[in-house]
């Protein structure tokens, strides 16, 4: 994805996000990865995802 | 439990007969020396002695009640256990009166968001699913139980002790009339999930407790949806919950619903709250006829066993050896998987027709079969009443996209269906280089495909089969196989041969219970025989020919 493409996925969860509000966001974030991960072939890409974005959280 | 002014057996749809202790000339040989001893006559119990009567084995069935189980309770039996009725001469009662099934709905906010078929095709027998009521199930056997000359049953008498000796075990008696003891020489502890035999030989059931509580309840009603599973997710009734619902024959359907964390199990059996709880339930049906209660329990998804289904000569069979949730179905399904898996192997062994070490197997094969369903239930437990924070938002992240996605309705399929296989068992031979591009594996059971007198399992003998593809082999088996053996010769260009992968030399053995014990791309008579008494751990052929 190039920069721009990038941008305008990055502010439209954002803008979703305050839409929705606090509370269903994390409903709404968990059904995001659904969807998206399932039109993902790779499974283990996916999986890496996962570990990949849960880095520097348990800090 | 039922409801106020209505005593624990009257049921709105089912006599329950009264059995007598034994009386008269039947107590003359109370104490003599029986060869099997089967401790409860519950559904797996009477699966056992039948599955003994079958292989020409006396056994004496003790129970501590006067009539069937109380209620409903177990009412899905799977297509495997019609196979196990049907070699016990019972099926054609219980296609009767049960209802087959293939499909499920799950609800999620009222809206359907998956459809789930189970296998099923014109060249099964019998369906994958039949509803019925437990007491039927025990109603059913027990006809066969009781005008079965091997087999001797003892009502109201409760096993009060055992104790295991060098090559016996004494059991100890309680019955109306008085206290006694008699020797067995084996034991089959099929005295369900609280079995005393497991608590007298000092054994525990191991595993996990999970949250989940259902109170399961049947009622009677004329409602006109077909035989469905239903599942509704987090409906108007029961907020947060998850409800089961299931037609059973007599116009009687079963409603399971899910406790939440702050209800009560007491509170929650109270007869209001479980008729309030209905009412609601059949409000999100949008049934508004009139309805009775009939009868009502609670239930938690264990999943528990022990470490070993055997001790010596006592073996456990059925709930005494294992607890497993309901959303599997395999509670009862598995347990009479146990009943004809010990049935057919202590048979053999106490006919000299196999080698004791088969027994060996069973333990393996059953608690495999077992952890096998903790497995997928657990899964589905997870799905169903997830506890965590984690998988219960990616549970809600996955109904509330299932409304729209189909993949998403797929996570809330409860997949059950696959019987467990008995790839590394010692009672199979495994595939060496045999070169099968396909078919069924030793310790899987054989397939089903139509034939033309019927089915492919119709052919199967009562004791091992041997399926060959050519004349020569066939006769030539003949000649030389044992007793208790049938062989039977497959036209090489069917159907039948194509599904199995066979070619000219090929060969199958099938066991008693219609699992595959070994096959072969290429052999001969001389050498199937040879193998086959592996199979049954004898070194030669001692024993009796045809
Ligand atoms: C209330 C309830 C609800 C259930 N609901 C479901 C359900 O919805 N779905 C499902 O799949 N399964 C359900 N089950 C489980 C299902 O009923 C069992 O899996 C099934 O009954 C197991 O059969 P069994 O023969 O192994 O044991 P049981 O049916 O328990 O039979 C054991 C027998 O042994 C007798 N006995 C016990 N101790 C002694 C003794 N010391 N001496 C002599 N006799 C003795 C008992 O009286 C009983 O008759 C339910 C069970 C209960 C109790």
């Amino acid at each position: 994805m190039t920069e721009n493409k990038i941008e305008i996925v990055y502010e439209a969860i954002a803008d979703k996000i305050d839409n929705l509000g606090e509370e269903k966001a994390k409903l709404f974030l968990a059904k995001l990865s659904l969807l998206l991960a399932n039109k993902i072939e790779d499974t283990s890409f996916v999986l890496n995802a996962i570990d990949d974005a849960a880095l520097s959280l348990n800090q | 439990m039922r409801p106020a002014g209505r005593a624990q057996n009257e049921s709105l749809y089912f006599n329950y007969p009264f059995f007598s202790a034994p009386q008269g000339k039947k107590r003359d040989h109370l104490t003599s020396n029986t060869e099997v001893v089967i401790v409860g006559a519950g559904p797996i119990g009477m699966t056992a002695a039948l599955a003994l009567a079958r292989e020409g084995v006396k056994s004496v069935l003790f129970d501590n009640k006067s009539t069937f189980n109380d209620g409903s309770r177990a009412i899905c039996v799977a297509r495997s256990s019609f196979y196990i009725f049907e070699a016990l001469g019972v099926s054609s009662a219980f296609l009767e009166k049960s209802l087959g099934w293939t499909t499920g709905h799950s609800f999620y906010r009222g809206q359907k968001i998956l459809e789930f078929q189970m296998p099923d095709s014109s060249e099964e027998k019998f369906r994958p699913m039949y509803n019925i009521q437990q007491q039927y199930i025990e109603k059913f056997l027990w006809d066969a139980v009781s005008v079965n000359p091997l087999i001797e049953t003892r009502w109201q008498s409760e096993i009060i002790g055992i104790k295991k000796k060098k090559n016996e075990c004494t059991l100890r008696i309680k019955d109306p009339e008085e206290i006694y003891e008699t020797s067995s020489n084996w034991v089959l502890a099929c005295d369900g999930a609280h079995s005393s035999i497991r608590k007298f030989l000092g054994h525990r059931l191991k595993g996990e407790n999970y949250e989940g509580r259902y109170v399961i309840v049947d009622i009677k009603m004329e409602h006109d949806y077909p035989t469905i599973r239903r599942a509704l997710f987090d409906p108007d009734c029961r907020r947060g919950g998850t409800v089961l619902i299931h037609k059973q024959p007599d116009d009687i359907w079963r409603i399971d619903y899910q406790l939440n964390d702050n209800e009560k199990t007491q509170q929650a059996l109270d007869e209001n709250n479980v008729r309030d709880s209905v009412s609601a339930v059949l409000k999100d049906l949008n049934y508004n006829g009139s309805w009775e209660l009939e009868w009502w329990s609670v239930y938690s998804a264990n999943t528990l066993a022990l470490d070993d289904y055997r001790d010596g000569k006592v073996f456990f069979v059925g709930d005494s050896a294992h607890i497993v949730p309901i959303f599997g179905v395999r509670g009862l399904n598995n347990g009479f998987s146990d009943a004809a898996n010990i049935g057919w192997k202590l048979g053999w062994v106490l006919n000299n027709k196999a080698g004791k070490e088969l027994l060996n197997s069973y333990s393996p094969e059953r608690r495999g079969a077992t952890i096998d369903v903790f497995y997928n239930s657990s899964k589905s437990s997870k799905f169903m009443t997830p506890s965590t924070y984690g998988w219960k938002l990616m549970r809600d992240a996955a109904l509330s996209l299932a409304l729209k996605h189909k993949f998403a309705g797929e996570l809330a399929n409860p997949r059950q269906f696959t019987p467990y296989k008995y790839s590394e068992s010692t009672a199979i031979i495994k595939d060496t280089n045999e070169n099968f591009l396909g078919g069924p594996k030793p310790g899987e059971p054989l397939p089903e495909i139509k034939i033309d007198a019927g089915y492919l399992t119709d052919l199967l003998g009562e004791g091992f089969t041997i399926l060959c593809f050519n004349k020569d082999t066939s006769k030539k088996l003949d000649e030389i196989i044992p007793d208790g053996i049938s062989v039977v010769l497959i036209d090489l260009l069917s159907r039948a041969s194509k599904l199995l992968n066979v070619e000219n030399k090929s060969a199958y053995i099938v066991r008693p219970d219609g699992y595959i014990a070994a096959r072969w791309k290429n052999i001969t008579p001389e050498k199937i025989i040879k193998e086959f008494y592996k199979l049954i751990f004898k070194k030669d052929m001692s024993h009796d020919r045809k």
